[in-house]
């Protein structure tokens, strides 16, 4: 490979692992707190960007769907914990199974509401005029949506990572996925606490549902294939790790990236092969600690 | 359940495919032939998951390499149903061997990503290699196999022959199933459930026990796997994809685990219903997805342990 080739395959990386983190970290703050692995993360993906085509094709911005988006998918997901996991929780404390299934079921709901409002067929969010094209950053030429894309996804995850790390709301949600009977104890609203990391996650997934959606294309199942890489990166970080979320994001960006460039024919089973390396190696992943729960 | 209900459950299924032509169409029976098959896949899972405690989410791995085994026996070794099966069943078993080698020290969820790779990595090895399993097309059958001898003979391509042979494997699953339930082995292997900690100090090999009872779960979805690969005539990569792993897990659960007979229960609702569902009208996806919802809200013991309660 040419040096130029390798730094475009570099920046597509990371075009592809910042976005991987706004839909990992969702995941695994929300499994750190509540030991809910979230099947429907792939479908708050899908109505982030479904809600974006709807108001950008009504309004005429794209930019006004991004910024509507996820604040409305945000909220759907305050519900979803809200009226359906917290009285599940309450009832059944030590089931990791029930939300695991409820999950289930309201991917398969959101999934087909989906095909009901907007038709099964692929579909394509326009993307502003402004980011068409291609731009030259020294001697490589790259999308300029793509580079939107990773800007963007930055920003946002550059965003998060300041709450989780430097305010008081992320440090209790960092004390209550240590130990959240703690945390409650030491007076953290941890009920609410979980409300508000499920909206944020969701929200976070809906706006990589936008940007990644003007990327390629919308469809009720576009979804699975980011989502389930996520989730492989939140594996090999470490579940419930948010520094893991970020570290495997960015390692699966690359795996994926280059993976695609010099092995095309095995490039999944290469991700899956990484996954379950780092499993055997460290049951844990890379930054999980001691198992919880 | 008491023996009265098993009877009479198991004689109503032996009886169902008189009413084809009759009383319901030759569709019913058909699907009455997939819920049964899932129902053993479901059993299987159930022996390691609502019994081992081992959560696995990787079973379309055994159901399809069951189900892969088996056609390709049928098509290089011989046209024999039993040898078809027996490959189905010895290379899932294998699978278990590898698989619960390492994935029996992790826990819970991560044990779940686990067993979830190994099948993903089977699913894109199916997918790939082109030349021996027809890659993502799948590989259409040769035809279902003649069974038995003279005027017993079961001619397969006959829909009531093909059901009645799967109701067959599928009641001699479940008695197996519940024979290593019953037996000192399944009963440490419920102790082991309860607390390991408690388990391991009376003595119970606790890796050993999770490594056997994950030989067994996987031995059972690789028969139904294979069954499924005979009654389909046909094989795809679809059978080893993620989402039949949910979907067995979804059938265990509805139906209530570590109940074994749960696992009809979840199938007869999971499959049947999709099926009925998607022949009224397009929105199924809706219904379903509501319903698995309702149901984990109002009956999430399972509906066994509903009916259970207000008999």
């Amino acid at each position: 490979m040419s040096l130029e080739a390798i730094l475009t395959q570099l920046l597509m990386g990371l075009t592809v692992g910042v976005n991987l983190v706004l839909v990992a970290t969702g995941l695994t703050l929300v499994f750190g707190m509540m030991g809910v692995i979230n099947f429907a993360h792939s479908a708050l993906f899908m109505l982030g960007a479904y809600v974006a085509l709807m108001v950008s094709s009504h309004l005429g911005s794209f930019w006004l769907g991004l910024a509507v988006a996820p604040p409305a998918i945000a909220l759907l997901g305050a519900a979803v914990e809200r009226w359906l996991l917290r009285p599940l929780r309450a009832r059944h404390p030590l089931s990791h199974l029930l939300p695991l299934l409820l999950t289930f079921g309201l991917s398969l709901f959101f999934e087909g509401s989906a095909k009901v409002l907007w038709g099964a067929d692929i579909v394509s969010l326009d993307k502003p005029a402004l980011l068409g094209g291609a731009l030259a950053l020294g001697r490589v030429t790259f999308p300029t949506y793509w580079l939107f894309a990773l800007v963007a996804a930055a920003v946002l995850a550059v965003g998060v990572w300041l709450v989780v790390e430097r305010t008081s709301l992320g440090l209790s949600i960092r004390a209550a996925t240590q130990d959240p009977m703690m945390a409650a104890v030491l007076g953290v609203n941890t009920q609410r606490l979980n409300t508000v990391v499920f909206a944020l996650g969701s929200g976070l997934a809906a706006a990589a549902g936008v940007i990644l959606g003007a990327m390629t294309s919308l469809s009720p199942q576009m979804g699975a294939g980011i989502v389930l890489d996520a989730f492989i990166a939140i594996v090999i970080g470490g579940l419930g790790s948010f520094t893991g979320a970020i570290v495997g994001s960015l390692l699966l960006g690359q795996v994926q990236s280059f993976g695609v460039a010099l092995l095309p024919a095995f490039h999944t089973p290469l991700v899956f092969l990484v996954m379950a390396v780092v499993l055997v190696l460290r049951p844990s992943g890379l930054f999980g600690g001691a198992e919880r729960r | 359940m008491t023996r009265w209900p098993a009877m009479v459950i198991g004689v109503a299924l032996a009886l169902a495919p008189l009413g084809v032509g009759r009383l319901y169409s030759a569709y019913y029976l058909n699907l009455l032939t997939w819920i049964l098959i899932f129902a053993l896949f479901a059993a299987g899972l159930d022996l390691a998951l609502g019994f081992g405690g081992l959560v696995s989410f990787g079973h379309a791995g055994f159901f399809g390499i069951g189900a892969y085994g088996a056609a390709l026996a049928l098509r290089h070794v011989a046209f024999s149903l039993w040898t078809a099966l027996a490959v189905g069943i010895v290379a899932a078993a294998l699978l278990a061997v590898v698989v619960g080698y390492f994935a029996v020290h992790s826990r819970g969820v991560y044990m779940a990503m686990l067993t979830f790779a190994f099948a993903q990595l089977l699913y894109e090895v199916a997918i790939k290699w082109v030349a021996v399993t027809g890659g993502s097309d799948g590989l259409p059958g040769v035809g279902r196999p003649r069974v038995g001898w003279g005027a017993l003979a079961l001619d397969l391509s006959d829909k009531r022959h093909m059901y009645w042979l799967v109701l067959a494997f599928v009641a001699l699953g479940f008695a197996l199933a519940r024979r290593i339930v019953v037996s000192p082995f399944g009963q440490a292997l419920i102790a082991l459930r309860e607390s390991e900690e408690r388990a391991r100090a009376i003595g119970i090999d606790v890796t050993r026990h999770r490594r056997v009872a994950l030989v067994f779960s996987g031995a059972l979805a690789g028969l139904a796997g294979g069954l499924f690969a005979i009654y389909q005539n046909f094989v795809s990569p679809e059978l080893l994809f993620f989402a039949l792993s949910g979907e067995v897990v979804v059938i265990a659960l509805l139906g209530g685990m570590g109940t074994l007979y749960g696992s009809l229960v979840g199938a007869v609702i999971a499959i049947g219903l999709r099926e009925i569902l998607s022949t009224y009208t397009d929105n199924w996806l809706v219904v379903l997805g509501a319903l698995y919802v309702a149901c984990v809200m109002c009956f999430p013991q399972g509906l066994t342990r509903l009916l259970a309660r207000t008999a």
